[in-house]
This record gives C-alpha cells, structure tokens and sequence, in this order.
C-alpha cells in the first residue's frame, strides 16, 4: 500500500485550525448554552457538567488534530473515525437521548425531540463511516487498476 | 504527491456534504417553526374573545360544562398538532372530551375543549368537605414530525373554583 505524502507544514497547519475549530464548537459553545440554561431554568432538564463538557471536548479535539497530524497515512483513519463517533456520543448524551423532563409552576413538561437528533447524528455518524472507505478509495494501490492495463 | 480522488470518493464527499446541508437546512426551519410557533399558541392563549378564543360554563340543571375554544394560527413551516385530554378521578363526577387538532402550515383552526360535570351537586358537596379533587390534565404541542412538547398538570385546583 502506498501512502499519499502531505508536507509537514500542511499538516501541522490543519492540526492548528482543527484544535480551535474544536475548542470552539464541542468547549465553549456547549459551555456558553449551558451556563445559561442552567441561570435561566432552576431546574434544568440537562444535567450537564463541567467535566462532561470539556472531558469529550478535550477528546474529540485530541483525536481530530492526531487524525490531521497523520493526514494521508493508514494511521489517521481510526482517529478520524473515532472523533466523529465521540461527537455523536456527546451529542446523543448532553440532550438525554432526545428527551428533557422538567417541573415548571407545578406541571411536569417533557420535551421530545428524538428525530431532531437522528438529524444531529447523521452527519458525524455518516463520516465515521466515511473516512476508511474514502481512504481506501484514494489511497490503496488495489482499488487503482494496474498500470500494466492503462 | 496528490492524487486525483476516484469517482466513488468524490460521490462520498458529495453526500457527505448533502447531509450537512440538508440538516442545516432542516435544522433552522424547526428552529424558526418553533418559534413563530410558539409564539402564535401564546398570542392566541392570551387574546381576548373577540379574537376567536372564548371560555363558556353553562349550568343546566345538575350539570354543568366548560368549553374552551381557542383559534391558533399554525405561522410555522411544518404542520403542528395540538392535542388536550385529561384524567379525572372515578370518585370526581367530571368528563372530558378529549381533543387532537392538526393544523397545516399557514392555517389557522380552532381547538375546542370541553369539560362535563355530571353531577354538580357531588362536586360542590366534595369542594365543601374539602376534599382535594384531582383532574389530571396533558396539554401537548407537536411540530410534525420533529418534536413534542407535552404537559401535564393538575385542573383540580380550577374545578375547585368553578364549583365553589
């Protein structure tokens, strides 16, 4: 199998963008929401933590700036894959699943909202899937034809 | 160096952005639906009579009934359904009939909701004894086929009032 090359300086450049593209969306975005979610309902339906957040920020980001690091190599498709899993996980697990119960001036409210999230997790789950086939598709010298038949 | 991407993981890249796009897309309308909305269920909660929402309680007899109408304005991009119904008690003497209303997008409908008590008498004489009568009630809103949102309270409190 030959492995497609990217300059070093590529790829460390696509590592940095990646890591504050990441911090931004899955950190302080998510921070931002729930902080005041939390200020504005006593009893919030998201029970979310601090750790929650920055545990799977820290990993989906971790895995997204390895997977650019070893862009081209064999190495990078399970870091890939695992990035875009971890957001679906994170995603699915701050919003419960789809479904947020909570009391309000004496009635009992449930929020369902289960198809809105398979729409959510579509796109990550898709491109977990995505990126070893899209690898095998470009780099794998068997899915080329021989050059002996060109 | 850089290969030229093979057609099948160009078709990938394709759908992969197709389903960004499409849950974006998707996404803000909900978004926006949800809003305009609620908003209208609000307005029309509030307005007065005159705007089609009355409340009526006739007394005939040992009987009595409440009716609600309300006239909401569905401003969304996707149909809403709004449903109510409750649950009394079989020692309170109360019925309801329950209701389940779809409106399209860009319509607006009436939902009526009414309540029956068949024996006033008990339920004054209940009230009086200080008896905590229970109606439980589940009031839900659905932006077809997205998302619920459903309630459930307690109409005692008001039952109370009205037989008093």
């Amino acid at each position: 199998m030959s492995e497609t090359t990217y300059p070093l300086s590529y790829r460390v450049s696509r590592a940095a963008i990646s890591v504050v593209f990441n911090i931004v969306v899955w950190v302080l975005i998510p921070s931002l929401l729930f902080g005041q979610l939390e200020r504005g309902l006593p009893s919030s339906p998201i029970a979310v933590s601090g750790d929650f957040i920055y545990t799977f920020g820290i990993t989906i980001t971790a895995l997204q700036a390895i997977g650019a690091l070893t862009t081209g190599m064999a190495l990078s498709v399970p870091f890939v894959s695992g990035s875009y899993v971890a957001e679906a996980y994170y995603i699915w697990s701050a919003v419960n699943g789809g479904l947020l119960s909570f009391s309000a001036e004496g009635a009992a409210i449930t929020l369902s909202f289960q198809t809105v999230l398979f729409l959510l997790m579509l796109a990550p789950l898709f491109n977990a899937v995505k990126a070893p086939i899209g690898y095998l598709l470009d780099q794998n010298e068997a899915s080329r034809p021989a050059p002996d038949t060109i | 160096m850089n290969r030229e991407p093979s057609t099948a993981s160009r078709a990938l890249r394709a759908v992969s952005l197709a389903i960004t796009l499409v849950s974006l897309v998707t996404f803000t309308t909900i978004v926006y639906s949800a809003y305009t909305d609620v908003s209208g269920v609000f307005s029309s909660l509030g307005s007065s009579s005159s705007q089609g929402s009355a409340v009526h309680f006739v007394v005939t007899g040992n009987t009595a009934e409440l009716e609600l109408n309300y006239s909401i304005q569905n401003s969304g991009l996707y149909p809403i359904t709004v449903a109510l119904s409750c649950q009394p008690d079989a020692s309170v003497p109360v019925s309801c009939a329950n209701v389940s209303v779809s409106i399209p997008e860009g319509s607006k409908q009436v939902v009526g909701f009414a309540l029956t008590v068949s024996d006033l008498a008990k339920l004054q004489s209940q009230v009086s004894a200080g008896k905590t009568l229970r109606l439980n009630a589940t009031a839900s809103v659905s932006l077809q086929p997205f998302a619920t949102l459903s309630a459930n309270f307690d109409l005692g409190s008001v039952l109370s009032g009205a037989a008093s």
